[in-house]
């Protein structure tokens, strides 16, 4: 499977009567996303509001971020299953406005969403104070359970930043890049004295609010199965998760997976990356066993050297990742993990919730614990109704400023469990 | 076919429904009390099914929780384990900080939250393999 992604570099993002790209600068209609948005009746509010780099901007609750992206050639739309038709994703040519992002956000659900601050000490954190950002600022009726809000809101979010991918259809890409995987036997041949290398994506699939679809089926209810690299690239895992912001994989990421960049990138020169062993997190030990096993077994049967291990979230998927682990490297494939850890303030206590012998090969994504100092900003996109709430605000969070102090796990992607963040460990 | 499955739970939103498959023992109590029921159980040869972490809602986050455990004929190693484990873990965590005062739209989303973790997981298997050790 091979795909051409075409990269159109956003530098800056304004209002206007049409949806376009020109000369770098995304131009949006205000009105036509709002009335898209106002279609689900389950939403009774929308707005639109822009944000970008070095504005004194904080972005709060977020629940998603999307990269807008579009199918220039090949089979199916972005996000199959979801907000399309279900096809097979991942061949053909794909745009993408890198540099810009849709930003579903506003009065959610009380406590698992976070913030974005696109200025100041606390920008760092986060991927997002470096993207031009349509915030799509959504109420949800009052009624409404949290897992129907939840859908509503995702949906909004799907389909605005599809509606804004159309925009880059018909525009030059300033850069292509081609990714391709090619089926099992003529991959493994095409590179046979180098080392057969697979990536463990584990997706968040516990229960509401902790979901993540792949082809539009809810992640818990699936087995593990093998998929093209290049099919994320075009939407096939949405993000459905709420909970904590610091390493919630939105669906950004899904699209943009830093494990699958850089394997491409030494994809024919010391790895023969074969592609993505697709698993979950449950919460039935039943169900945790029988995964591990057929993912030990997936990787296996690829005839795989070495594998590296994403997990998504804390506490149980602690227990999927060790699972994996073990049962991986019991086929005698070599095993590294990459996660994030929450070790307390000074970093001493145990990072994890589980562990197993097997595990002696971890790249950390930082410590969620650490405590920040977040200044007051201009305005705010949404409401600071909710920081004490959050995951890792607490009692006195907020102060009558509008300073925040906080835990980094506050901040949307800032020990994000896939290197995607400013506090992994890299390599020069 | 089995022993019994029962519910250790804090979480009101499990009370006076008939699940049929388990029984509901509720307990008005903190979440770190539940964890050490669920240890009391395990001693009482009770094997855990659901993971006493469930949900990535640190133990200092939400105030509920919910565990299925089955009754079988031998203590349980595995389930021992897990269950220490994860009370060492509520431990740390409420150590660092302790829960806070939530208003009562949060808890009912915690609630929610909780019971869609353990009814979530019955939504893709056959009932006779609860039963299988």
């Amino acid at each position: 499977m091979k795909l051409e992604l075409g990269k159109i570099m956003i530098k800056d993002v304004q209002f206007g009567e049409e949806t376009k790209v020109e000369k770098g600068t995304l131009y949006v209609n205000k009105e036509k996303i709002k009335e898209m948005v106002l279609e689900d009746k389950r939403l009774i509010k929308a707005d639109v509001e822009l944000a970008r780099p070095g504005e004194s901007v904080r972005i709060a609750p977020v629940k998603d971020v999307i990269e807008p992206r579009v199918k220039v050639e090949g089979n199916g739309q972005v996000f199959p299953g979801i907000i399309n038709k279900v096809k097979t994703v991942g061949e053909g040519r794909t745009h993408a406005l890198v540099g810009s992002n849709v930003v579903t956000c506003g009065k959610i659900v009380g406590f698992q969403e976070g913030l974005i601050d696109m200025s100041g000490p606390t920008a760092k954190y986060t991927p997002f104070s470096k993207t031009n950002n349509v915030c799509v600022v959504i109420e949800g009726r009052e009624d409404l359970e949290t897992h129907e809000y939840e859908e509503a809101g995702r949906l909004a979010g799907l389909k605005v930043a599809a509606y804004i991918g159309e925009a880059g259809k018909k525009v030059e890409p300033d850069e292509i890049v081609t990714y391709e995987t090619k089926p099992l036997l003529e991959q493994v041949a095409e590179y046979p004295d180098l080392p057969k290398v697979g990536y463990v994506h584990m997706l968040q699939s516990q229960g509401l609010l902790h979901d993540t679809y792949y082809y539009g089926v809810d992640a818990k209810v699936m087995v593990p199965t093998f998929m093209y690299p290049t099919e994320m690239m075009d939407g096939a895992i949405v993000s459905g998760n709420c909970v904590a912001p610091c390493d919630k994989v939105t669906t950004f990421h899904h699209f943009n997976n830093p494990v699958i960049e850089d394997l491409y990138e030494r994809h024919g020169k010391d790895i023969n990356f074969i592609g993505v062993v697709l698993t979950n997190e449950n919460v039935w030990l039943m169900d945790k066993e029988r995964s591990s096993d057929m993912t030990a077994k997936l990787c296996r049967h690829l005839g795989l050297d070495g594998v590296i291990i994403t997990e998504e979230g804390y506490g149980n998927p602690d227990t999927d990742l060790m699972m994996n682990c073990q049962k991986v490297a019991q086929e005698d494939i070599d095993v590294v993990l990459i996660t994030d850890e929450f070790p307390g303030r000074d970093g001493k206590s145990q990072s994890v919730a589980d562990t197993v012998p097997e595990a002696d090969a971890l790249v950390s994504c930082g410590n969620g614990n650490v405590i920040e100092y977040f200044p007051p900003m201009d305005k705010v996109i949404g409401t600071l109704d909710y920081i004490e709430t959050m995951i890792g605000g607490y009692e006195g969070s907020l102060k009558e400023d509008g300073s925040i102090e906080a835990e980094i796990q506050i901040i949307i992607a800032s020990t994000i469990a896939n290197g995607y963040n400013t506090l992994a460990a890299k390599g020069y | 076919m089995g022993g019994d499955i029962i519910l250790i739970t804090n979480n009101e939103n499990f009370i006076g429904k008939d699940y049929k498959v388990y029984s509901v023992e509720f307990r008005k109590c903190r979440y770190i009390e539940i964890l050490t029921k669920v240890r009391d159980k395990v001693h009482e040869n009770y094997r855990i099914l659901t993971h006493p972490m469930a949900g990535s809602l640190k133990p200092n986050q939400t105030p509920y929780k919910s565990v299925l455990l089955i009754k079988e004929e031998t203590l349980d190693y595995n389930s021992l384990n897990l269950i220490e484990n994860a009370i060492d873990s509520a431990k740390k965590f409420l150590g660092f900080r302790k829960l806070p005062q939530w208003n009562e739209k949060c808890l009912k989303d915690f609630r929610t939250l909780d019971q869609s973790f353990i009814e979530g997981a019955l939504l893709n298997k056959s009932k006779n393999s609860y039963y299988i050790k």
